[in-house]
C-alpha cells in the first residue's frame, strides 16, 4: 500500500489536487470511507412490506437491502455465492428469493441458501449454509435512514452522526406524526469529476450568487426578488443563515432564518401553485390550508451526513462515487404520509425546480473544478476563507462550529474528518 | 445566440390554474390510452404533421426559443417523466413544466448567466417514426414520433438523448398549437444531464 504524507494533502487552510484527482486514492476512499465508515443505503419507507427490497451500492459493492418476512432489515452482497454473479438486476420490487440466473441457484431474501440445482455432484458433505449470501453484521437506522458499514471498530451509528443526529430529527419531525416517504422515481445527475467536489459545494453559501445567478435572475425578472434564493444577494454574510461544522465530516448550511415568515409565500413560481391553493382553501378553511402550504417547501436545509447522504429541502441526494472521476448524484423526492394529496403533488413539483434551474449550473462548476485540476504541476485548492478568524477554531461543548454562509468551515471540517479516517488502519469484512 | 434581451416578448402567465387533479388525471389516462384518436393513413395529414414537428425542431435548435414557446398553448404541459409508469403527482419528473415555468425555462437560457450553457451548446433533434392520430371530429390531434437529440459543446462530450415523444395538438385562432409535449427518455437511468430544451 502507497503511503500517503496526510500532513502534506490535507492543511488546516488548503487541500492537494491529489486528495481528488490521484485513482489510488479512490480505491483507499472505497475502502476506509464507503464501508469504513456508516454510509447511507436507504429509507425505511423504501421497503414498505415485508419481502421488500432495493438494490443499492455500497461504494462499489452492489448490496440487495431487504425486508424479510419478520420485517428484519438485511443488506446482503448482491453477488452470487457460486460464481459471482449479479443476483438481483431490478432497482426494487417484493420477493422473499432470490435466483441466480446463471445455474440456477435461489436464496431467501435473509442470505440463507435455500437450493443449489442438480446437487448430486457436490457429493454427501454439501453444507448449503457454508454458501448462504455474504451479508453486512452492523446495518442501523435512525428515524428512517438505513445505514451500514464494514468496520466492526466503529462506535454505533448514533455515536458516529453525533449532534448532526438532532438535524435529522428537524427533518423528520417538521411535520409531527407525518411520516416522510420516500418515492423511487428519482432524478440522475452525473457530473464528470470527483466526488468531493460535490461535498465542497454541500454546505457552501458562497457561490449562490455567482453560479447560480442564472436562477438568481431568472427569478429576479419574474418576481422583483423576493422568491427562491434571491435573498442570498444581498450579502450572505450579513443575512441571518448560517452553517455548522458538526464532528466526523457532517455539515449543514440553515436558509431557513432568513426566508421570512411563511415558506409557502417564497416558493418559487410552481405548476399548480394557485389550482391547489384555491381548491385547499375551498375545502379546508383559510387558516388549515395555509398550514398544510407550508409543508410544500423545503425546510431552507442542507444537511450532510459524511460521505454520502445530503438533505437537501425536502430531498434526499446520495452521492455515488462511480470512480474517481465520475460520480451520480440522485435526488428522491420525499412524500409526506397521511396529508392531503394536494401537499405532496405540489412538493413534487417544487422538487423538480432546483435540478433544472440550479443543479444544472452546480454541475456545471463540478466539471469546470475537474478541469482546472488537471494541472498536476499546479497543487493547491484553498479553503481558507474564514480560517483567519480569531475564533476560528473555537467550538461548543459538542464540538460544533457555527459560521456565517460563507465561511469554509464546513469545508474544512469535512476534509479533517476524511484525512482521520483515510489514515486508519480499517479491517472491513461481510460475514 | 443566448441574447441579454429576448428578441420577441412573449405573453408572460403569472398564475396556475389549470394544473388541477383533473389535468393530471387525464393526462396519464392519455399516457395509456388512445381515447378518440385514429391512427390516420391520410397522406397529406401525415405530411402535415411531419413538418410540423421539423419546424418545432428547427426553432430549438437555431435558437429560437420564444418563437418555440409560441407553439404552445396558454394552458401547455412539457413534460419528460423519470419512468414510463410514474404519476406525476406522486413521482418527481426529470421536467415537469406548466407555462409559466416553461416561460422562466426559457429566460433563465437568455440571462447569460446559464453557466452549463457556455460555450454554447449547438442541439440537433433527428425526427423519426412519425405518426399522425387524429381525433373523430378531427379537433385535436396527436403526434407520435421518436427523437434522438444530441447536444454539443466544445471540448465537452457529446450528450445524447433517446426518446418518445407524444405531441397533443390544439387549434388556437385557427393554429395548431401543443397543449402537451410528453417526452419519454430510454436513457436516463444512469443518470443525465438536464436537456436544454427536448
Amino acid at each position: 500500500m502507497t503511503v500517503h504524507d496526510w500532513d502534506h494533502l490535507i492543511q488546516k487552510d488548503r487541500v492537494h489536487r491529489r486528495v481528488y484527482a490521484d485513482p489510488s486514492l479512490f480505491e483507499l476512499e472505497m475502502a476506509n470511507l464507503f464501508g469504513g465508515v456508516w454510509t447511507y443505503l436507504c429509507h425505511e419507507s423504501e421497503l414498505p412490506a415485508v419481502n421488500s427490497f432495493k438494490t443499492v451500492k455500497l461504494g462499489l459493492r452492489p448490496l440487495i437491502v431487504t425486508k424479510d418476512r419478520n420485517g428484519k432489515i438485511h443488506a446482503l452482497a448482491n453477488r452470487c455465492s457460486h460464481r459471482g454473479a449479479l443476483l438481483c438486476r431490478e432497482q426494487s420490487g417484493v420477493k422473499s428469493r432470490f435466483s441466480c440466473p446463471y445455474h440456477g441457484w435461489t436464496f431467501a431474501n435473509d442470505g440463507a441458501t435455500i437450493g443449489v440445482t442438480f446437487p448430486q455432484l457436490y457429493g454427501d458433505t454439501f453444507d448449503k449454509a457454508h454458501y448462504n449470501l455474504a451479508k453486512i453484521a452492523r446495518v442501523e437506522s435512525y428515524r428512517g435512514f438505513i445505514f451500514a458499514t464494514l468496520n466492526a471498530a466503529m462506535p454505533s451509528l448514533r455515536e458516529y452522526l453525533g449532534v448532526a443526529a438532532e438535524y435529522i430529527d428537524m427533518f423528520v419531525d417538521r411535520a409531527p406524526g407525518k411520516q416522510i416517504i420516500v418515492q423511487s422515481g428519482a432524478y440522475r445527475g452525473r457530473y464528470h469529476g470527483n466526488w468531493k467536489l460535490a461535498w465542497d459545494n454541500a454546505a457552501d453559501g458562497y457561490h449562490v450568487s455567482f453560479a447560480h445567478r442564472s436562477l438568481v435572475e431568472m427569478t429576479r425578472r419574474r418576481d422583483g426578488g423576493d422568491k427562491g434564493a434571491s435573498y442570498m444577494g444581498k450579502g450572505p454574510d450579513e443575512s441571518p443563515m448560517y452553517c455548522k461544522q458538526f464532528p466526523n465530516g457532517h455539515t449543514f448550511l440553515h436558509h431557513r432564518p432568513g426566508m421570512g415568515p411563511s415558506l409557502w409565500q417564497r416558493v418559487r413560481p410552481t405548476p399548480g401553485a394557485e389550482a391547489c391553493q384555491e381548491s385547499m382553501m375551498a375545502d379546508l378553511g383559510k387558516a388549515e390550508a395555509a398550514e398544510m402550504l407550508e409543508l410544500v417547501p423545503g425546510f431552507g436545509m442542507n444537511l450532510n451526513i459524511f460521505p454520502n447522504l445530503m438533505i437537501i429541502a425536502n430531498q434526499i441526494q446520495v452521492v455515488e462515487p462511480l470512480s474517481f472521476d465520475q460520480t451520480q448524484l440522485t435526488w428522491y423526492a420525499t412524500t409526506l404520509k397521511g396529508v392531503d394529496a394536494r401537499v405532496n403533488t405540489l412538493r413534487m413539483r417544487v422538487a423538480e425546480d432546483f435540478p433544472n434551474f440550479g443543479e444544472v449550473d452546480d454541475l456545471e462548476m463540478f466539471e469546470l473544478c475537474w478541469e482546472g485540476l488537471q494541472i498536476s504541476e499546479v497543487e493547491w485548492i484553498n479553503t481558507n476563507r474564514g480560517a483567519l478568524r480569531p475564533d476560528a477554531e473555537v467550538r461548543d461543548a459538542d464540538g460544533v462550529r457555527t459560521v456565517t454562509a460563507t465561511d469554509e468551515a464546513p469545508l474544512r471540517g469535512y476534509l479533517q474528518a476524511y484525512k482521520a479516517h483515510m489514515q486508519k488502519d480499517v479491517s472491513l469484512a461481510f460475514t | 445566440m443566448f441574447r441579454l434581451h429576448s428578441p420577441k416578448k412573449y405573453k408572460s402567465s403569472h398564475d396556475s390554474h389549470y394544473v388541477t387533479d383533473a389535468f393530471y388525471q387525464e393526462l396519464i389516462e392519455r399516457r395509456t390510452q388512445a381515447g378518440d384518436f385514429q391512427l390516420s393513413s391520410d397522406a397529406s395529414l401525415c405530411a402535415e404533421c411531419e413538418r410540423f414537428l421539423f419546424y418545432e425542431a428547427r426553432l430549438i435548435d437555431t435558437g429560437r426559443f420564444e418563437e418555440w414557446l409560441d407553439l404552445f398553448t396558454e394552458n401547455c404541459v412539457y413534460w419528460i417523466p423519470s419512468s414510463q409508469e410514474a404519476d406525476p403527482r406522486t413521482s418527481v419528473s426529470i421536467t415537469f413544466d406548466d407555462r409559466r415555468r416553461l416561460e422562466d425555462r426559457i429566460a433563465r437560457l437568455r440571462t447569460g448567466f446559464a453557466h452549463n450553457q457556455k460555450p454554447h451548446r449547438t442541439i440537433s433533434h433527428f425526427v423519426s417514426n412519425v405518426e399522425a392520430w387524429e381525433s373523430e371530429d378531427a379537433s385535436s390531434r396527436r403526434i407520435l414520433s421518436n427523437q434522438m437529440i444530441y447536444e454539443s459543446r466544445p471540448a465537452r462530450p457529446l450528450v445524447h438523448y433517446i426518446a418518445r415523444t407524444d405531441h397533443q395538438l390544439e387549434k388556437v385562432d385557427g393554429e395548431w398549437r401543443i397543449a402537451v409535449k410528453h417526452t419519454l427518455l430510454n436513457n436516463t437511468f444512469d443518470g443525465i444531464e438536464t436537456p436544454t430544451l427536448l
